[in-house]
């Protein structure tokens, strides 16, 4: 027995030192990933590590229309100009976006939870970069100060997607830290969200570097610049009077252009904001920002459509972009495949696939002034059926006074590609000669509005399928053969331009009582494109102004809310006099679907998710 | 068929021999005979001895003896097993015996994880399965072999479909993961894909170890249960070349009635008016995917020889099928070499293990969806004018034409190797140290190619994918054994240092522009881009450190004590939670040995058991995920140079920890009437703690949506029986029978938990699988997990009849459960719990009759208490995407134009299916010429479904509680016919 114990002894001894022996057998080894150490040992590593990183997480939200549910859907598809129309059983999809165009939304939406989770994560980086940042200064210093310019330009693509939020959420959580706890994690009043972006926006537009974002040269392409820290400030301020006011939902920001102009026009002038030692009204700040912007070599392009060719790198016009390439960023632009029919679409070389999706809306087709005979354009219950309906409809239709835009915006009626125009399959019928036309009449809902449309399988395919007119604004990217639908491009998405600041400033001046100012800025617009000058100026000029030279970018639902037209019914919407009316359709607390007298909708539910996983977050008012 | 089964235990009888054939001398009368078993069988290695002496003979392969003694002798026939016969000479000169098989064959030797012991002396759960017991008919791999072999074991296969099953021991007991039964082959650590590879001729048993009493030998990754398998040796004193062969052909016997052209045209031109787009053809894309018959055929050839120090066995095996999808085939080859030699005047045992299996496969993507839906219309061969196949656009964004999908190609290329080498020291009687080392190699390679002229990839202009993995494992451990029996006590204990190392390498490469499909992978260079992140790769190394003791302790064969500790260490933990602990204890008490049960003659043996432990399970954590390190996170650009960020790309939890499975059971292990009846129950609780769980978490502050966290529990509970008889047991004829049941009960008790100070919750109703069709993206959950309810409910909107409108076309119309007024489809809306995914019960019953030389075995197997969401129907009656979409037969005359999830759909998922009938014919058997056995059978596997379900089959692969849907992907199950003969020279 003792052999035996000293045996057993042995191998116990010697198993230890086999394998406890060597310690660090348990230690990981990493091989595809690195610490921290490693990612911060050298200066170019320290911006790609922290500010690059955060840039090249910039993905399509806000900026494209794309499969992600995002920034750009929710501001576009919910004004008056654009739609996802519902053909047949296509785009319905449970009815999503239907209720996005009509104001019926649910708080489920998917598109809420995935910007909200995506711009809270941007700022979560942001946070994090900037604490890195602040630990090498602590630890090596900062002599050259590049560090701490590093974090006020983090700060300042942070304070974009505070903006993006506040004006999507209104009430929000503020996290300006990377080691906050879920517990510390609450929301603030629009009103100090608002204060917060102003301050922030303050403190670190001195900072920011005076370089131009457009130039893929430069260090600073695609960067946040300066001159996109004022654009930010001047967005901030123009919509000051509406983010500064903590109870939106009391009436006093719905009614129409009247109703909301005196108050928002008022409330302007008391806000002050500081920005490079001075202190300014909200409306003054605004031109500030557009003079500052103009002063570092900005202007309108002599051409409309240069700012969104491909090879629109080093534009004059443009003042934030996101870089973007077939081969390498891969950003997805679905806004215009996802709006071509497939016969359109085929005509590119190579052919490609269409969504048949997004249109402009007879709303909008009123503000680039198409003429449209709604009573000849009508036929039974207010929509076309057949062939008599369907060149009824076009016959109603006369361009002859349309803005020169509607054309740089739009594929509407008889177009070409290529030299081709879209074969009809049924000989001559339908269509203007043998080729397809799209008519720009338009319905959200084509599924239920008439029942008896298989005694007229043609109206199918030639009114629902072809109606709407179709955006036409980013040049196609002919060498981007990416998927099915091809949708990466070489032209950098543009963010901010220099034409939106200028409206802005005009906006601004027309608010101060300086309508001559006003119109010569908005003539400045319009002379670029060749349209007739304007001799004189109210709120719906400009708004008109704005629809005109920024359609199919994201600015229509702020600019609504701002101009109190959000709510209003429009042709297309919300009016008792179409017969697929869903009499008044936006949300009132607890009555089911009604007008929204009080500006309920006027921001966007909180996610159900993001409620479920923080119960210190409380739905903004209005919801349930 | 050889009657040794274990090469210990003829170790032991042909030593005994050995001994005694020494000590015998002449005499002047000889007697030759054969030993058979009760089964008509020869038994090998049988000793006669002349009874009061020593001295004896052994039979020979063919059960033949000759012995030389005094006419007036009594000769004593021995075999482990069997019960010992005394037969008086009387002057005989031929004297043939036939043993009887003991009643309980309680000493026979039982793997038992690491352990080696037997019958007598288990405490916990064990079940062991031998070659001769597994299943006949068809098989595919091993796995095929034990299906309905052991209760508790759920094996289970999208209907007809190629590729592993999968396997569930007592539920599921993980939700991220870690599922699936270990596998340890011959000790090696392998995978369900391992077993599925392995040449089911090899098998020599197979030991599934069920609850935690004995899996917790293998600790952290015990908690899924173990399946142990032991492949055939060399054997002493036996020479043989075995052939088995088998040749199968398959035909489906069951499709989906889809309207064929002229109907389609009819119902378009009628109810449709023309609208839509007819081609003109006849095409059924269902058939045109599908080969009309399948093949299959399965060969292994092994050589088995031993001597007294040495004995080897070697074999290769082909397997070949051909899948239902036409240019789709599985094909495994492999080859299996063991050798032991004993040296040192046999003190030392080594024994040298190498496998190797190489497995080519081609597959296609899945086109039964699309085969099923595709205009009927269309021409099944590409446009002679564009070179493309003609595709209908509007269809395209839904369904993928089926004959661009059968242009894309797949193959897959998997080489495992594996050598093993072990070295047993016997330092005194009972006490021995072996050291084990194992070297696993598994490399695999995916190619792909989509050609330039499919519609998805014409844009692109073709793209290749060739995606390489290559993982290296090491195993070394040393274990110290102790057996003894003294006197009334006997002791079988064991310790294990073992360590192990994983290093995972993989890179993939994408490559577009390919201007001719001639090349596919073959040449990357003919495609002209590869775009940043079209090129990856990724390496991972991971540890883990284990020791382990383990006691049996047994005391005159009526008290069973078994012990087991081990702990584990693992690299891919954080600092604090490296180690975990895994205990189990169990206890056995053998009535029937007791005095009091002496005079009764019913029981044989009445064995109760009960056993409690603690196993682990790791694998849903991934390496370093303890630790916040940065990768590659995007392209950016700096100084007009293409530069790459890193970022840290996921929230990282340094917390985690194992999840831990506590385990207990109590059986009782009856055999009645001599033997003929066996009878065994067990009734089982487990609860895992610490589930890991991915959860989504509150952004801000956390930067990404979802953490891995241990914070959940879950509970299984059930019961197994078994019971087998034989009914008929005669020299010349025989019948036994078996069955088996077993259910599980599965309970989500929670998902909530504190993590870093922070409550997490999740949403009441957690949707599990979801599906969309054409026409339908919200409202797409159907199965959901809940605290309180089993993992994968059915959670539907119910079904309240239709709605007409003025057309006669019907929509679903929903109960307003909230009595809200309004149908609200979402996850948390008007929704009922109407019925669970996994089988509450899998039974299964065999039967084998044998008259003289032909044998029929069958087996039903069978699951209840679950359903099955039947979308195929659904989405193949919806009216509303008609023409684009083709429609099911009875569509038009059902009229609905909709398509909503609804209770109207889900239908009982039970089933009864007959596996299989195989009828055998001994042709020739222990024969003296050149060839000593040739057997031939034929057999039919997938003889029927007996079933309510109406759609394809009801074997969807419900054991997994992800599935439960019946989403016009399920490959159909084919009737299989096949020719097997074995041969032994």
């Amino acid at each position: 027995m003792s052999i035996m114990k000293k045996r057993i002894i042995l191998f116990t001894l010697t198993a230890s030192l086999l394998f406890s022996g060597c310690s660090g057998f348990l230690d990981e080894t990493a091989y595809s990933k690195f610490d921290k150490s490693e990612a911060f040992k050298n200066p170019v590593l320290v911006y790609l590590n922290t500010v690059a990183a955060v840039y090249t997480n910039i993905k399509e939200q806000g900026l494209a229309l794309s499969n992600t549910n995002n920034y750009y859907l929710l501001s576009e598809f919910s004004s008056d100009l654009a739609m996802m129309p519902t053909r047949l059983s296509d785009w319905l999809d449970g009815g999503a976006r239907q209720a996005l165009f009509l104001h019926t939304w649910s708080t489920s939406y998917n598109a809420f939870n995935s910007l909200w989770t995506y711009n809270y994560g941007q700022i979560a980086r942001c946070n994090t970069a900037i604490d890195e940042i602040q630990k090498l200064i602590d630890e090596i210093g900062d002599p050259e100060g590049a560090f701490a310019a590093y974090q006020y330009e983090l700060r300042g693509v942070r304070a974009y997607y505070y903006y993006v939020t506040c004006n999507i959420w209104g009430d929000v959580p503020i996290v300006t830290s990377s080691s906050q706890s879920v517990s510390s994690v609450s929301q603030k009043g629009r009103d100090k969200v608002y204060e917060f972006l102003r301050d922030e926006l303050t403190e670190c537009i001195p900072y920011l570097p005076e370089a131009k974002s457009a130039n893929s040269g430069s260090e600073y392409y695609g960067r946040f610049t300066k001159a996109a820290g004022y654009f930010l400030m001047a967005k901030l301020a123009i919509n000051a009077p509406v983010f500064s006011h903590k109870t939106w939902w009391d009436g006093s920001m719905v009614g129409g252009f009247e109703a909301v102009e005196p108050t928002i026009t008022s409330r302007g002038k008391e806000l002050s904001i500081t920005l490079d030692g001075t202190t300014r009204n909200a409306w003054e700040t605004v031109v500030y920002c557009y003079e500052q912007i103009a002063a570092e070599g900005y202007a309108l392009e002599a051409n409309f459509k240069t700012p969104f060719l491909v090879g629109n790198e080093g534009s004059i016009e443009n003042i934030w972009v996101r870089p973007n390439s077939v081969t390498s960023y891969k950003l997805n632009q679905h806004s215009h495949w996802w709006g071509y029919h497939s016969k359109h679409s085929a005509l590119y070389t190579p052919a490609r696939l269409g969504g048949n999706g997004n249109s402009g809306t007879i709303h909008a087709a009123k503000i680039f002034g198409v003429k449209y005979d709604p009573v000849k354009g009508a036929s039974s219950a207010g929509y076309n059926v057949g062939q008599a309906g369907y060149n009824a409809a076009m016959a109603a239709e006369d361009y002859s006074e349309t803005d020169p835009r509607w054309d740089l915006s739009f594929f509407y009626g008889d177009f070409e590609i290529n030299g081709q125009r879209p074969a009809s399959n049924l000989a001559g019928s339908y269509s203007k000669g043998n080729y397809m036309a799209y008519q720009i009449s338009i319905h959200m809902q084509y599924p239920n509005l008439l029942p008896a449309y298989s005694s007229d399988p043609e109206w199918a395919n030639y009114i629902v399928y072809w109606s709407g007119a179709r955006p036409k604004k980013v040049e196609i990217d002919k060498t981007d053969v990416h998927t099915q639908f091809a949708y990466y491009s070489n032209a950098d998405i543009v963010v901010y331009r220099f034409a939106d600041v200028m409206l802005l400033a005009a906006e601004a001046k027309y608010r101060m009582g300086d309508q001559a100012g006003a119109m010569t800025l908005i003539n400045t617009v319009r002379n670029r494109v060749g349209a007739k000058p304007i001799t004189s100026v109210n709120i719906e000029t400009i708004s008109n102004e704005r629809a005109l030279e920024l359609m199919w970018e994201p600015t229509r639902r702020e600019d609504q809310i701002r101009y109190g037209t959000y709510t209003e019914p429009t042709e297309d919407k919300n009016t008792a006099t179409l017969a697929s009316s869903i009499s008044g359709a936006d949300w009132k607390a607890g009555t089911g679907w009604t007008p929204d007298n009080d500006g309920i909708t006027l921001v966007f539910p909180l996610p159900t998710k993001v409620l479920d996983l923080n119960t210190n977050l409380v739905q903004n008012f209005g919801y349930k | 068929m050889k009657r040794c089964t274990v090469y210990s235990k003829y170790i032991i009888v042909t030593a005994l021999a050995l001994l005694l054939s020494v000590g015998s001398y002449a005499q002047s009368f000889k007697i030759t005979g054969t030993v058979t078993g009760n089964d008509g069988l020869p038994v090998i290695g049988a000793t006669i001895f002349i009874d009061g002496t020593t001295q004896g003979v052994t039979t020979d392969l063919n059960g033949k003896y000759s012995i030389s003694t005094s006419p007036d002798a009594v000769l004593r026939f021995e075999y482990i097993g069997f019960e010992t016969i005394k037969e008086a000479v009387q002057n005989r000169n031929i004297i043939d015996v036939i043993m009887q098989e003991k009643a309980t064959g309680l000493d026979e030797v039982l793997v038992i994880g690491y352990a080696i012991g037997n019958k007598r002396s288990v405490s916990g759960s064990v079940e062991r399965v031998t070659a001769e017991q597994l299943n006949t008919g068809y098989l595919a791999s091993p796995i095929d072999a034990i299906r309905g072999k052991v209760p508790g074991l759920v094996i289970s296969q999208s209907g007809g479909a190629l590729g592993t099953p999968t396997m569930r021991i007592r539920g599921t007991s993980s939700l991220s993961g870690g599922s699936d039964p270990l596998v340890i082959i011959d000790g090696v650590f392998s995978n369900l894909t391992m077993l599925y590879e392995l040449s089911s001729q090899d098998i020599e048993e197979i030991t599934v170890l069920k609850d935690a009493s004995e899996t917790a030998q293998y600790g952290s990754r015990g908690a899924a249960g173990v399946i142990v398998i032991t492949t055939k040796k060399g054997k002493e004193g036996v020479a043989t070349v075995n052939y088995y062969g088998q040749f199968g052909v398959s035909q489906t016997f069951k499709s989906i009635d889809m309207l064929d052209a002229n109907e389609f045209r009819t119902l378009m031109n009628t109810e449709f008016s023309g609208a839509g787009i007819d081609l003109g053809e006849n095409t059924n894309w269902f058939d045109w995917v599908q080969n009309d018959f399948v093949f299959q055929n399965n060969h292994n050839l092994s050589l088995t020889q031993g001597s007294k120090n040495a004995s080897m066995r070697a074999s290769v095996g082909i397997n070949q099928r051909n899948g239902l999808i036409r240019g789709t085939d599985y094909n495994t080859y492999n080859f299996r070499f063991n050798a032991t030699q004993w040296a040192m005047k046999r003190k030392l045992k080594l024994e040298l293990n190498a496998e190797g299996t190489y497995r080519e496969s081609d597959s296609k993507p899945n086109v039964w969806s699309s085969a099923l839906v595709y205009n009927p219309t269309f021409p099944s061969w590409r446009n002679t004018t564009t070179g493309m196949w003609d595709v209908d656009p509007a269809a395209q964004s839904m369904t993928t034409h089926p004959g661009e999908l059968m242009d894309t190609e797949m193959k897959t290329n998997h080489l495992r190797i594996t050598a093993t080498g072990r070295a047993t020291y016997t330092i005194v009687d009972g006490l021995s140290v072996s050291a084990f080392g194992s070297f696993k190699l598994n490399n695999s390679l995916m190619k792909t190619y989509y050609p330039n002229n499919v519609t998805n990839y014409a844009g692109v202009r073709g793209q290749a994918t060739v995606n390489n993995g290559d993982d290296k494992e090491w195993l070394g451990s040393v274990q110290m054994n102790y057996v003894k029996e003294i006197g009334k006590h006997s002791i079988n204990a064991l310790a294990l240092v073992e360590a192990q190392s994983f290093y995972t390498f993989d890179n993939a490469i994408v490559v577009q522009g390919f201007d001719t499909n001639y090349f596919k992978w073959n040449n990357l260079e003919a495609g002209a881009t590869i775009d940043w992140g079209n090129a990856t790769s990724n390496a991972d190394k991971n540890t883990i450190l284990s020791y382990m003791l383990r006691l049996n302790y047994m005391y005159d064969n009526k008290y069973v004590f078994t012990l087991n500790a081990r702990t584990d260490g693992s690299s891919k933990l954080g600092a604090n939670h490296k180690w975990g602990f895994f205990p189990s204890a169990s206890a056995a008490w053998v009535v029937s040995n007791e005095s009091f049960m002496k005079d009764q003659t019913l029981f044989s043996t009445l064995k109760l058991r009960a056993g409690y432990g603690v196993t682990g399970n790791q694998s849903a954590i991934s390496p370093l995920n303890s630790l916040n390190l940065m990768a590659p996170s995007g392209l950016s650009e700096y100084n007009s140079q293409p530069v790459v960020t890193y970022a840290i790309i996921s929230n990282s939890n340094p917390d985690l920890q194992w999840e831990t499975k506590y385990t207990f059971d109590i059986g009782v292990d009856v055999t009645m009437l001599k033997g003929r009846l066996r009878f065994t129950a067990d009734y089982y609780r487990s609860h895992t703690k610490d589930m890991l769980y991915t959860y989504s978490v509150s952004v801000p502050p956390f930067t990404y949506s979802t953490l891995l966290a241990n914070l959940g529990e879950m509970t299984n509970n059930g019961f197994e029986l078994s019971i087998s008889g034989d009914v008929i047991k005669k020299h010349d004829w025989g019948l036994t029978i078996q069955g088996n049941v077993a259910h599980n009960k599965n309970k989500l008790i929670s998902l909530e938990g504190t993590y870093d100070g922070e409550a997490f919750t999740t949403a009441k109703w957690i949707n599990v699988t979801s599906q969309g069709g054409a026409g339908m993206v919200g409202n797409t959950g159907v199965t959901y997990m809940a605290e309180g309810y089993p993992v994968g409910i059915f959670r539907l909107p119910v079904h309240d009849g239709f709605e007409v409108d003025d057309q006669g076309h019907l929509t679903y119309k929903f109960k307003d459960l909230d009595d809200s007024g309004s149908i609200d489809l979402g996850d948390d809306g008007d929704r009922a719990i109407v019925g669970q995914v996994v089988p509450k019960f899998n039974a299964s019953l065999g039967f084998r009759l044998f008259y003289k030389k032909f044998d029929l075995s069958a087996q039903l197997n069978g699951a209840f208490g679950h359903y099955i969401y039947n979308f195929s129907s659904m989405a193949l009656s919806n009216l509303n995407n008609f023409p684009l979409y083709n429609v099911i037969s009875s569509a038009p005359e059902s009229n609905i134009y909709d398509i909503k999830h609804t209770t109207y759909w889900l239908e009982r998922g039970d089933y009864v299916h007959i596996e299989y009938i195989t009828l055998g014919y001994n042709i020739l058997s222990k024969g003296k010429g050149l060839v000593s056995d040739i057997r031939l059978a034929l057999s039919c596997n997938n003889v029927a479904t007996i079933t309510g379900y109406s759609g394809l089959t009801p074997l969807i692969n419900s054991a997994d509680f992800t599935n439960g849907i019946d989403a016009r992907n399920v490959t159909p199950l084919q009737r299989t016919f096949t020719l097997m003969l074995q041969v032994n020279f």
